[in-house]
């Protein structure tokens, strides 16, 4: 009472007259006294029904951030009353793209526990939460946090914020640069540019590029593998790094190279940067190809000339040429004399080793010219490779029609139970690049097949033949994968019995070839797939394969006149 | 009397031996050769413009013609033609023997004017009131049991057979009896009533076998066919007949087993040479596409050794209507016809003529019939291959079979299928292609091999008029001539034993009555250095069968030294042979012709001259002229396009692909007659059978 009346008396004392004073002063005293009593009074009834004590904000040190940089989150809970809140527990969502680094400054990959315990009148608690952001451009991502607490009446209460940004560009940049076209097997000299945009270092980065198929990298290059893992790139940094390849489809018409630079934690994409360059593929002026000079064979400890052909769809300058070679001597030749270069034809002889170790040698031939615009261009022709040693294979089906129409095969067809069908097998050796001397042809029939006749044709004999295998020796099979090196045609006849009805049954159940290698001396073999009555190289003959059961009979001679 | 009794005593006796044939009249003067089947027949009863001379040709090819007896006057230059392309041709006049057609007398012929003039008035068939008795319209009826009987058989010898054109008659109408006219009333005997049928019958039977036996006295050579009593008193004075509209509706009740008994039978008992006519037809529909009811009367034919022939009917005799069966030749049968009865042959003398599947077999395949109302299903007991026909392609695919179902009332004639080749070169185990002349294949194509003999090896078998027999064999570098058991008789090297390359070899005669010839060139590699050659390259004869070295030519000249191709062909009727030589691979496609002294007589390209791939050659006489065609190959590195030329070298055609165009491996070429039709088929061989069976379909 006293204060107001101190406080109001100069007011009062100045322009108030005295009787109204006197009322004014009482009237403010009561008034006074009044609302401080039901401030009191709401004090004890404070209820979080109309308001929160606490405060409860989120900010964000960058609201845009870039994908992969850092950002800093703040979650601040104030106690707003003046009273001490006690038992308070909060909540920190982080958002999904957020890789956690710190919490108030301390190193943290894992939220901790924050248990605030209480809080005092009007105080404040902050916690500050340090990591990168990551996502898609564009994406919405969002931090939510909550607190509970006492309301005073056993009751815990809730408060919640949340906070939400959206990720900005990569803070990975990737560019490419390669030429617009390029010549097939050629040499394509392409440059990535990675760099860092964020204000913080990049880290666990891995560069890796798709390459279309037939294309593959080259030696000299920056990345010699699909995918390679980086340095570090500083907070702005950025690097060139090379990039060769080579396409070799020749039926493409160009070729996509996409490549990409991530950052990863824990398997999770932080950061990336992504580039595509299509490139145009033209033939190359100058072709390669490798020709033998002579059809002998190439045989252990023998020296062979080969021709290097370089063939120029135009009137271009080769500065060099040269052939790589793999499992002969020398292991490379070269050639850089301009003179010798303007020929169709450069020819060189290797030696192939003495101790059979290898099967087969290799030749690559490469060039270099200058295309008309003066562009060095570095071309590698196809790789070609020479067996040392012949593969085999036998060429082995059944026919009943010849492709004119003529009938080969006699008796039913499709095969009846109880019936003969003859067909006529034809086995013929082919993929040799050897002589092989010594071969064997074996075969072992069907159930219900038997052997009905051979026809000799030359170089093979039947030397053998029961119930269970049919055995032909070829003295000598001359090198060839010409179709009619070599062979056996004989007639096969099929009996079905019941157990065939509705089935292809088998006329050659198993059919091999070995021979020996004239060259090497290596033994070869080959087992062929069986032969059954589906004969799909005979297309008259399609569809009746099926063993059919006999058609019934009616035979009448006599009638009453 | 006594001597026709005599003759008829001595006829009876003859009768009374079965399976005998009576011969009355032995050894007639038109001989028929060695049968050889089928054998076809036209009752073709068109004369003067109606027989036009464009169609001399086709009425050529049949064996056996009864024609007009105007046909003598009208077309007379017909018969020359006829005779110098088919020697073996029959012609029989057509003459009525009981009837005068009355239509056209003063036609350019005159024969039935002539006829005419001599029949007494009485002779007419005339009723029991004295009228002419109708039976075809535009004739008249005449009684044979008048001196009808006599005049008759006395005119044809004199007017027609006389002229020396035909070979024998063919007495049509003749019937046991004419009761079946003017509804019985036939007063044979002029006394004014109809006759009782037996009397009438004896009479007029008696009418016919006067009629006949003056025929067969006054002509004994000739061939005479009646048309048509099976009655047996008539058969002795005859050679055959004729069953017209097969199954003939009045051979007893109609049927098949009717005709066929009389088929059978009469064959024993009418003179030797047997001439019998079955004469199918359209009963006078005209569907001369009925292929069913032609193989019905075709097949039964061929039960027997007759002749058959299908027209349109008994209204209308005189087409030329020829089928796919007519072309085949299955040479002479192997027996008498069989029953099948449960799958089993039963032998006709064992088993009544009835209804069934009947079959023959024949040298070079076998003839079906299903004389039953229902169809059959018949086990073959070998292999056949079916005809290739394109009138009925779905009964004549061409297809090998070993079983088959027939059909009622249908027939069907099989081949054996061919696996030799005899009388010409070939590549042991290579694949033959056989082609007629117009390059459509003929017969399903086979693997040409010898067992004893080691592939690739040429070989040829040989059988000659002159007995010669045995195999040529081409081993590596010399010449075997093996017998029939596969001994080696004879062994010669032609170009030394140390020759390393390969023989080209043809065979021929080359003079008409000359031995078998060999002519021999050598075959080199393209590869082969000049060096390594010999000089000059040398072509040489050699005679079997001691493979004697008759000549030596140089037909290129003493410089050239390539490869020498072979071919001994007959290129005129009456003439020596030529060579006809051509060169390996790396040269010019041309073909040389060489008189068998070696001396040139012409050169032509049978292909185009950019093409080097080398040629195989061959000849054969292949339309059965009588003279060799040129038929060329390329041996490599093109399709099989097979050429056909004649002796001066002009193409028959623009040619044909023997294999699928895709395969360019090359082919060899050959021509022989496989079937026996007097014409070589064109074999083109391949021993690139790989290819040959994975080429492009």
């Amino acid at each position: 009472m006293e204060y107001f009346k101190r406080r109001h008396q100069k007011f009062y004392h100045n322009t108030v007259p005295n009787r109204l004073k006197h009322i004014i002063v009482d009237s403010v005293c009561v008034a006074s006294i009044a609302g401080l009593l039901i401030a009191i009074a709401s004090m004890s009834f404070s209820a979080p029904k109309t308001a929160s004590p606490l405060a409860l904000d989120i900010s964000l040190s960058d609201p845009l951030p870039k994908g992969g940089s850092q950002v800093e989150f703040s979650v601040q809970v104030k106690n707003t009353t003046l009273l001490s809140l006690n038992n308070l527990v909060l909540n920190v969502v982080l958002p999904e793209h957020f890789q956690l680094e710190m919490v108030d400054g301390v190193q943290a990959t894992l939220l901790p526990e924050m248990k605030l315990d209480s809080l005092g009148p009007l105080a404040s608690k902050k916690y500050t939460f340090t990591g990168a952001v990551y996502g898609e451009e564009n994406s919405e991502q969002e931090l939510h946090s909550t607190v509970e607490y006492d309301n005073g009446k056993e009751e815990r209460l809730l408060k919640r914020a949340r906070k939400t940004y959206t990720v900005g560009p990569s803070a990975l940049e990737l560019q490419s640069t390669f030429p617009s076209s390029a010549v097939y097997n050629q040499i394509v000299d392409g440059m990535l540019r990675i760099k860092n945009t964020s204000d913080r270092a990049q880290e666990h980065l891995v560069l890796s590029c798709a390459l279309p198929q037939k294309t593959t990298y080259e030696y000299g290059t920056g990345i010699t593998q699909e995918a390679l893992s980086m340095d570090p790139l500083n907070a702005n940094e950025e690097k060139n790094i090379t990039l060769k390849v080579r396409f070799h489809d020749y039926s493409a018409s160009s070729g996509t190279i996409s490549c990409s630079l991530s950052r990863k934690e824990k398997d999770k994409i932080i950061a990336q940067g992504t580039t595509s360059t299509t490139i145009s593929l033209v033939q190359p002026t100058v072709t390669l190809a490798i020709e033998k000079a002579q059809q002998n064979a190439l045989q252990s400890g023998t020296e062979h000339q080969f021709s290097l052909l370089l063939q120029r769809r135009e009137a271009v300058e080769v500065q060099k040429a040269g052939v790589l070679i793999e499992g002969a001597t020398p292991e490379r030749y070269f050639w850089n004399d301009t003179n010798t270069l303007t020929a169709h034809t450069l020819t060189f002889s290797i030696r192939i080793p003495s101790d059979g170790k290898k099967d087969a040698i290799t030749l690559t031939p490469f060039a270099a010219y200058k295309s008309a615009d003066g562009t060095p261009i570095d071309v590698e022709g196809k790789r070609f490779t020479f067996p040392l040693t012949t593969s085999i294979s036998l060429n082995a089906f059944a026919r009943y029609y010849t492709p004119e129409g003529d009938q080969i095969g006699r008796g039913p067809l499709p095969p009846q139970v109880g019936e003969t069908t003859k067909y006529l097998i034809f086995v013929q050796p082919t993929d040799t690049i050897h002589t092989l001397f010594d071969v064997t042809v074996r075969s072992r029939l069907g159930h219900n097949v038997i052997l009905s006749g051979a026809i000799p044709l030359d170089g093979q004999s039947l030397t053998s033949s029961d119930s269970s295998e049919l055995v032909w020796s070829i003295a000598r099979l001359p090198a060839s994968t010409n179709v009619d090196a070599g062979g056996m045609v004989f007639h096969v006849s099929l009996t079905p019995d019941i157990s065939m009805a509705g089935i292809a049954p088998l006329l050659v159940e198993s059919l091999s070839i070995s021979g020996t290698d004239e060259v090497t001396k290596k033994r070869v073999e080959y087992k062929s797939p069986p032969i059954t009555t589906d004969l799909i190289f005979d297309t008259r003959a399609s569809g009746k394969s099926h063993v059919e059961k006999q058609i019934p009979t009616t035979f009448d001679t006599t009638e009453s006149l | 009397m006594i001597a026709l009794l005599k003759i008829t005593l001595l006829g009876a006796l003859l009768l009374a031996l079965p399976g005998t044939a009576h011969t009355l009249h032995i050894d007639a003067g038109k001989s028929i050769q060695p049968p050889q089947f089928i054998r076809t027949a036209n009752y073709f009863l068109r004369a003067g413009y109606d027989l036009r001379r464009e169609d001399y040709d086709r009425l050529a090819s049949f064996d056996l013609l009864v024609l007009p007896m105007e046909a003598g006057s009208y077309n007379t230059d017909f018969f020359a033609y006829a005779r110098s392309h088919n020697p073996n041709i029959i012609i029989l006049a057509y003459v009525p023997c009981r009837s005068i057609n009355i239509r056209d007398l003063d036609d350019g012929a005159q024969i039935r004017k002539r006829m005419k003039a001599g029949i007494h008035p009485n002779w007419y068939l005339m009723d029991s009131r004295g009228n002419h008795v109708s039976a075809w319209p535009g004739t008249l009826p005449i009684n044979i049991t008048t001196p009808w009987n006599e005049y008759l058989p006395t005119f044809i010898h004199e007017v027609v057979y006389g002229a020396g054109l035909w070979d024998g008659i063919f007495y049509d109408e003749f019937q046991d009896d004419m009761t079946y006219l003017n509804q019985g009333d036939v007063d044979i005997d002029r006394d004014g009533s109809p006759d009782p049928r037996p009397l009438h019958m004896k009479l007029w039977q008696e009418g016919n076998i006067r009629l006949l036996q003056k025929t067969r006295e006054l002509m004994p050579n000739a061939i005479i066919l009646t048309n048509g009593s099976s009655k047996h008193e008539y058969q002795v004075y005859t050679n055959g007949r004729m069953f017209e509209n097969f199954p003939t509706p009045w051979e007893g009740h109609g049927q098949w087993i009717d005709t066929i008994r009389s088929y059978f039978r009469l064959f024993q008992e009418v003179s030797s040479p047997q001439v019998f006519f079955i004469n199918g037809t359209t009963r006078n529909t005209g569907n001369y596409t009925d292929y069913k009811s032609m193989r019905f009367g075709l097949t039964s034919t061929l039960l027997g050794d007759g002749y058959f022939g299908f027209d349109f009917g008994d209204t209308n005799h005189g087409q030329l209507w020829q089928y796919d069966e007519f072309n085949t030749t299955l040479g002479k049968p192997s027996g008498t016809a069989h029953k099948i009865e449960h799958q089993q042959r039963m032998p006709i003398l064992h088993t009544s003529i009835a209804p069934g599947v009947w079959m023959r077999d024949y040298q070079k395949g076998a003839v079906f019939v299903n004389s039953t109302s229902q169809a059959q299903r018949i086990s073959l007991d070998e292999d056949y291959e079916k005809l290739r026909g394109a009138q009925d392609p779905v009964h004549n695919n061409g297809s090998i079979v070993s079983s088959l179902t027939l059909d009622s009332q249908d027939g069907i004639i099989l081949l054996r299928p061919l696996k030799k080749i005899i009388g010409a070169f070939f590549p042991n185990g290579s694949f033959a292609r056989v082609f007629d002349k117009y390059g459509t294949a003929k017969r399903n194509g086979f693997f040409a091999y010898e067992d004893r003999f080691r592939g690739s090896t040429k070989l040829m078998e040989f059988k000659d008029s002159d007995g010669l027999s045995g195999t040529v064999q081409v081993d590596k570098n010399g010449i075997r001539i093996l017998d029939t058991t596969g001994i080696e008789k004879k062994k010669i090297y032609p170009f030394g034993e140390s020759w390393p390359y390969d023989i080209n070899i043809g065979a021929g005669r080359l003079t008409n009555n000359g031995p078998l010839t060999l002519a021999v060139g050598p075959e080199y590699p393209t590869s082969t250095p000049k060096s390594f050659r010999r000089s000059p390259s040398t072509l040489k004869l050699y005679a079997l069968p001691e493979l004697a070295l008759i000549d030596e030519l140089k037909p290129l000249g003493a410089t050239y030294t390539g490869s020498l191709r072979v071919a001994i062909g007959r290129f005129s009727k009456n003439g020596d042979a030529s060579l006809v030589v051509t060169q390996g691979q790396g040269s010019l496609p041309d073909v040389r012709m060489y008189t068998r002294q070696g001396k040139l007589i012409g050169v032509f390209s049978a292909y185009n001259k950019s093409f080097h791939g080398g040629i195989s050659i061959a000849t054969g006489d292949i339309d059965g002229n009588g003279v060799d065609e040129i038929i060329t190959g390329p041996s490599s590195k093109a399709p099989a396009h097979i050429r056909v030329f004649d002796a001066k070298s002009k193409p028959l055609s623009p040619g044909f692909l023997a294999l699928d165009i895709a395969n360019k491996k090359g082919v060899q070429v050959a021509a022989t007659d496989l079937d026996g039709d007097g014409k070589a088929e064109i074999l083109v061989m391949t021993n690139h059978v790989f290819t040959a069976v994975t080429s492009n379909e």
